[in-house]
């Protein structure tokens, strides 16, 4: 069988391409170069973005991809690298210079259990995934906090699947503009099945993180209408427990 | 659910909601998560949510010798399994100590709060779940699970224990002369467990030097509390068993509160209960007792009147025995009592066997004068009494 369309349920070992001389095509999650055609990995849906291929499955356990944004939790350091939870099959290793304007003298001072939004620059089969906190390009110092990269402080982080973090990085899920209408909040959404949400007071917060799982089943017209219910009822809530 | 490590983030967070007066998952201080009762196809076997924590648990009957000094009385005993794959950190604990889940803290703790609230309360008759005294009783066994270990896993586990106990049947059992007849489930229908009382514990977490008590609390705020409060408390609002754990200090006031917060919980996850057992039974015919047709009175009549449903087999046995006994006239009246009190634990609707416990145990007092009868000729250790399918 030979699969060429969008969004196709493929199965594993399914011919997907064939290529040819001169084609640069870059191969994503569950796709793999057998001989001279492509072969899908794992069951799911096929997607296909100009030269990008990927497969879409409803797994569980993230594999770090280079390039992906992610959310690790601080789980050890040592002189050179934190080691950093991402929820892969095993730690991965953020440098401790890795951060913007960093030196050795000054530099984020991390303990375990902290949360940093990161990129994963390197991710071998037979190694550690590393992470950095480096932007290229930008000219904040760590020290200003007005880095995208870096320790997240404050705020919820909320725990999901990777197909919703996948939906929302996407566009695919408006939850977070339906929600940008009625409540400034911050966010970063990690790949790997984690989103931190800042917002002005722990009863918006609340609402955010519930509301974001809950939109995962939900289409977005439902998401819109159940957001502007909710919204007017918690507002109200919380005008006057503030007042008291 | 796969349960990652906390963060620092969501450890503070935890503590700032609940000081803004509002739970993670958006509950009230005073508000407990949804309890669901799903109960199996055998007896005795249920699977108990409280939120997101899900626990299984099953109970079986067994048969075994009763103890030198209570000789007339059979056991219940709990095992809890806190399984590596409920939680991560469980897994962690696992991996750097090398324990395993029988030597858990956690888990001894529950076991302990479980036969605390169930043994020693006396909520099981445990005199009834004796089949010949110094001989053989039933020993119950209750194995509970933790599937999900997503907080408050203690409230889930004694839910479960009392709701596997409450399902459970222990089959029939025919006591002639010297022979025991214990009945399959195709022949007889299972007796359900004499259960005086269902206590129900309800936990809270304490917070910030014990100026904040919350409960049912989740994962979450397990990981930021300072210490659990747990009451178990009866439909009768008769406190069972009171558990604080953790080393956190709290005001008398507050217990007291708290113990009327916890008689509210009670009635309520026991009105659940009381509910998803009986609509298991409108739905599942086979879980349902049959009421027997006979007479409940206490006169003795000819044993093959008596019993019903009976295959020939047993007859021929009982033929036999009683032209054996025949001469022993003294001991046939104690056979015939000693099914008399099985026939009303039979009889006895077993969806409200729990509010009829005060008679069954008078019943069952009044057996005790008889009961001597039996302990005087025991089998001893040799041949073992035949049990038939």
């Amino acid at each position: 069988m030979i699969v060429e369309s969008n969004d196709v349920f493929v199965f594993p070992g399914d011919k997907l391409f064939k290529l040819e001389n001169g084609d640069n095509i870059r191969i994503g999650q569950g796709v793999v170069k057998r001989g001279d055609g492509l072969v899908a990995l794992k069951p799911g849906y096929l997607h296909k973005d100009g030269n990008k291929i990927w497969i879409e499955t409803a797994q569980k356990r993230y594999i770090p991809t280079v390039g992906d944004l992610v959310i690790g939790i601080i789980v050890d350091r040592s002189s050179d690298f934190y080691q950093v939870d991402v929820g892969g099959f095993s730690t991965a290793l953020l440098p401790i210079l890795a951060f913007e304007g960093a030196t050795k003298r000054n530099r984020p001072h991390l303990s375990a259990g902290s949360a940093v939004y990161a990129r994963v620059v390197s991710a071998d089969r037979d190694s550690e995934p590393q992470l950095s906190c480096l932007l290229p390009g930008t000219q904040h110092s760590w020290v200003t906090g007005e880095t995208i990269f870096g320790e997240l402080s404050q705020g919820n982080l909320i725990h999901c699947s990777i197909s919703l973090c996948r939906n929302i990085l996407l566009g695919r899920n408006s939850v977070f503009t339906e929600l940008g209408k009625y409540i400034p909040f911050e966010q970063a959404t990690g790949m790997n099945g984690r989103i931190w949400v800042r917002s002005q007071s722990a009863g918006h917060i609340v609402l955010l993180s519930n509301l974001i799982i809950c939109s995962e089943n939900m289409t977005n017209d439902q998401l819109s209408a159940m957001i502007k219910s909710l919204v007017s009822k918690i507002s109200t809530q919380t005008s006057t427990t503030t007042s008291v | 659910m796969r349960d990652e490590p906390l963060s620092l983030l969501e450890k503070n967070f935890a503590l700032e909601a609940l000081q803004a007066g509002i739970r993670v998952d958006g509950r009230k201080i005073d508000e407990a998560r949804l309890v669901n009762f799903e109960f199996g196809s055998q007896y005795g076997t249920v699977t108990v949510r409280l939120g997101k924590t899900k626990v299984f648990s099953s109970a079986i009957a067994e048969v075994v010798e009763p103890t030198i000094d209570r000789p007339a009385e059979g056991f219940v005993t709990f095992s809890v399994d806190l399984s590596p794959m409920a939680s991560e950190n469980l897994m962690l604990e696992y991996l750097y100590s090398g324990r395993t889940s029988s030597t858990l803290e956690e888990a001894a703790e529950i076991v302990r709060f479980l036969q605390q609230i169930i043994r020693e309360n006396q909520a099981i008759d445990t005199e009834t779940l004796c089949i010949v005294a110094g001989v053989q009783v039933w020993a119950i066994r209750v194995d509970i699970h933790v599937l999900d270990h997503c907080g408050n896993v203690l409230d889930a586990c004694c839910m479960a224990a009392v709701a596997s106990l409450l399902h459970m049947r222990k089959p029939v059992v025919t006591v002639v002369g010297k022979d025991v007849f214990i009945h399959g489930i195709d022949e007889r229908e299972p007796v359900p467990l004499t259960v005086h009382h269902l206590p129900i514990s309800v936990s809270f977490g304490i917070f910030l030097d014990g100026d904040l008590i919350a409960i049912d609390p989740s994962i979450q705020e397990e990981s930021v509390m300072e210490g659990t409060l747990s009451i178990a408390v009866n439909a009768h609002k008769e406190i069972c068993a009171f558990r604080k754990a953790g080393g956190a200090s709290i005001e008398t006031s507050l217990i007291f509160k708290n113990a009327s917060y916890a008689y509210l919980r009670a009635t309520e996850v026991t009105v659940q209960l009381e509910k998803a057992l009986k609509d298991t039974y409108s739905r599942n015919a086979v879980a349902s007792v049959k009421p027997l047709q006979v007479e409940t009175t206490k006169k003795s009549f000819p044993l093959n009147e008596q019993v019903q449903g009976v295959t020939t087999v047993w007859k021929q046995v009982a033929k036999q025995s009683a032209l054996e006994d025949k001469e022993k006239t003294v001991d046939q009246p104690n056979i015939t009592s000693v099914t008399n009190a099985e026939m009303e634990i039979f009889i006895d609707d077993s969806e409200e066997s729990y509010t009829k416990s005060d008679e069954l145990s008078a019943s069952t007092d009044s057996d005790e004068e008889t009961a001597p009868a039996v302990i005087a000729r025991p089998r001893g250790g040799k041949g073992r009494p035949k049990s038939k399918k």
